[in-house]
């Protein structure tokens, strides 16, 4: 079927609007950032120079170097220490998001399309967490399994997959009722089949949008519980770990905080914009118009 | 496979007695409160290669008849025999076997189409279900056959549906429900949401594609003179029933059922002044909720030649005059209805 489909695709004849080009060339910044950074700016976080401590941004260092955007409290250059961080924070968003969305898809899915018991018991589960504050549930399995990447990744996966459930479920109960489902019972088709070809179809675009929504709160989350010292071990850098190690100086060291701060808005907003005009390019009835 | 029926007069299709009843049930218990039937004992026969077709108001089970035929519903009562064999409680695999044999073309083309699949795709989908039927090197050229067949041109293969017009839309449910050289094609309204001038295309189609693969239709419309143009034999469902079946031609032109002889007499005429035609009757009120349905016989809340009897005896279906009636007084009935008759 090759030659059938290579006419027309989705992306042809039409150029690719601003709104996806340009977050996708910043946070396509911040993974290459994160890939290479710290094998170009190498950061020790045992390294101390406490001549170099709480220098502003564009200060020469004692050792003849330029610091970009200051240093910390211990004197570690605050630009190494965000590439670093970039790669653990991209990384915990990323894989809390894989994973809470495929658990939350398949429950989801399973509860809308089956409904009955199962239905009963996954939605009442997702009741139960969503009414307990998300971050004392986080706070409460850290604590027992204690702080590693993994952990922090199961942990916040446990916490996100309610929202990604719920949506499914919401809609494979409006696609399993349509009629493009039943022509496709008619030609005999199983469950399976009508899962895989008519529900997932249907599921990418609000799955994604929820997705770059919770891309943010996951790493602030990450934040929250690495500031408790629930999170990852204290050797590793993490935005919000260095976001935290700063509040303390905000006075006379604004930039420890804020640097990280600012890196991190930037991304989370361009990963909403990003998941907002993909939904709307992943609406067949509006991709020609 | 099902072997082919010996006998060429035996039923392609034959519904005995059939039901389907929807549950409804209280919000918090979920007990059952209220049973509808939707269909209350239709019995209908199809002939191979003939069309059936099937009138009657919105909500007098039509849809849920040809829902139950293909599987999509689950009948309460009654026998669905396809070529002999009872299909009613067919399990998921012999439905699969069945799809072959039966298929159904929807009211709605947009909606009965994956708004996320090409042309391609949605006809394709046939052999992702039946892969057996045509060997992968083949399916292509299939595609591009079935859609020259339905008048599409196979440069549209790779177009989403919502690229294409209504008929258009229609001739690619078509493509797909011919895709498995089924023997039955349940039509349910397949041409009420079209304009008229593509209605009239889209039913020159399927009367060639009928000749040519020697299809069944059991043909669902609400519009009367499109059901006289295509169908051999007509069923008059009224709430959940059937009231009058027969030859299509014998119950035109003259109705033995009161609610025929009302819906017939509904069909606009080009020229009403220069043509004989029995008066104009409007039944009054609207059709009586089948959440309790009238006592006896069922039309009788409507009927202008209700007496007695019709308030506490059910009709059956009878012979009367070429066609089979429920009505206890068809005779009178067909007096009335006879060319040049005062009703």
């Amino acid at each position: 079927m090759a030659d059938l489909s290579a006419t027309t695709t989705l992306a042809s004849g039409r150029a690719l609007p601003l709104g996806i080009v340009l977050p996708a060339i910043v946070v396509g910044f911040y993974v290459l950032a994160a890939v290479i950074g710290p094998i170009l700016l190498g950061f020790d976080p045992v390294a101390t120079s406490l001549a170099d401590r709480l220098k502003p941004p564009m200060t020469a260092l004692a050792n003849g170097s330029l610091s970009l955007l200051g240093t910390d409290a211990v004197g570690r250059d605050l630009l190494a220490q965000m590439l670093a961080g970039a790669r653990i924070s991209l990384a915990v968003g990323a894989a809390t998001l894989v994973l809470a969305s495929l658990i939350g898809v398949a429950l989801g899915v399973v509860a809308g399309y089956w409904g009955g018991a199962v239905d009963t018991v996954v939605m009442r589960i997702a009741d139960i967490q969503l009414g307990f504050p998300s971050i004392l549930l986080a706070v409460l399995v850290a604590a027992v399994i204690g702080p590693s990447l993994t952990n922090v990744i199961l942990v916040l996966a446990v916490t996100r997959w309610v929202v990604f459930a719920r949506v499914a479920r919401a809609q494979t109960l409006t696609i399993k009722s349509r009629t493009f489902v039943d022509a496709s019972r008619t030609l005999g088709a199983t469950d399976a089949h009508i899962i895989i070809n008519c529900i997932l179809p249907a599921l990418v675009a609000p799955i994604l949008v929820v997705a770059t929504v919770q891309f943010g709160l996951v790493i602030v989350a990450e934040a929250s519980l690495s500031f408790l010292g629930l999170g990852l071990p204290v050797g590793i850098p993490t935005w919000g770990g260095t976001i935290s190690a700063g509040r303390s100086y905000l006075a006379n060291a604004w930039w420890i905080s804020t640097m990280p701060g600012i890196a991190l808005s930037i991304l989370v907003i361009c990963v909403g914009i990003l998941g907002d005009t993909l939904r709307d390019r992943l609406d067949p009835n509006l991709v020609t118009r | 496979m099902i072997a082919s029926s010996p006998d060429p007069l035996a039923p392609l299709l034959a519904l005995d007695n059939l039901r389907v009843s929807f549950a409804i049930r209280s919000p918090i218990l979920r007990r059952i409160k209220m049973q509808v039937d939707a269909v209350a004992g239709v019995d209908l026969a199809v002939a191979p290669g003939k069309t059936m077709g099937v009138v009657g108001e919105s909500g007098c089970g039509k849809s849920t008849m040809a829902r139950a035929i293909v599987g999509l519903e689950r009948p309460t009562g009654g026998s669905i025999r396809f070529a002999g064999e009872a299909i009613e409680d067919a399990d998921a695999n012999a439905r699969r076997r069945l799809a072959r044999d039966i298929q159904m073309i929807f009211q709605d083309p947009f909606a009965s189409l994956n708004p996320r699949k090409t042309v391609a795709q949605i006809i394709g989908e046939v052999w992702d279900v039946h892969p057996d039927l045509t060997p992968e090197h083949g399916r292509e050229r299939e595609i591009i056959r079935l859609m020259e067949r339905v008048g599409l041109s196979p440069e549209m293969a790779s177009r989403f549906p919502h690229q294409f017009s209504g008929g258009q839309r229609q001739r690619i449910g078509i493509a797909r429900a011919i895709a498995l050289r089924p023997r039955l094609i349940v039509c349910d309204e397949p041409v009420s949401a079209l304009d008229v001038s593509v209605q009239a295309q889209t039913l020159n189609l399927l009367a060639e594609l009928q000749q040519e693969f020697g299809l069944a239709y059991l043909f669902i419309a609400h519009d009367l003179s499109v059901v006289r143009h295509i169908s051999d034999e007509l069923a008059v469902m009224y709430l959940g029933r059937i009231v009058e079946t027969g030859p299509v031609e014998t119950i035109y032109q003259q109705p033995a059922h009161p609610y025929s002889i009302a819906l017939l007499s509904a069909i606009p005429v080009p020229r009403p002044w220069a043509e004989e035609r029995p008066p104009r009757i409007v039944l009054e009120g609207d059709v009586p909720t089948p959440l309790a349905p009238p006592s006896g016989c069922r039309f009788h809340t409507r009927c202008f030649m209700a007496r007695d009897v019709c308030r506490s005896e059910s009709p059956s279906l009878r012979p009367v005059a070429g066609r089979n009636v429920a009505c206890h007084f068809a005779e009178e009935a067909l007096t009335r209805s006879a060319p040049g008759a005062d009703a």
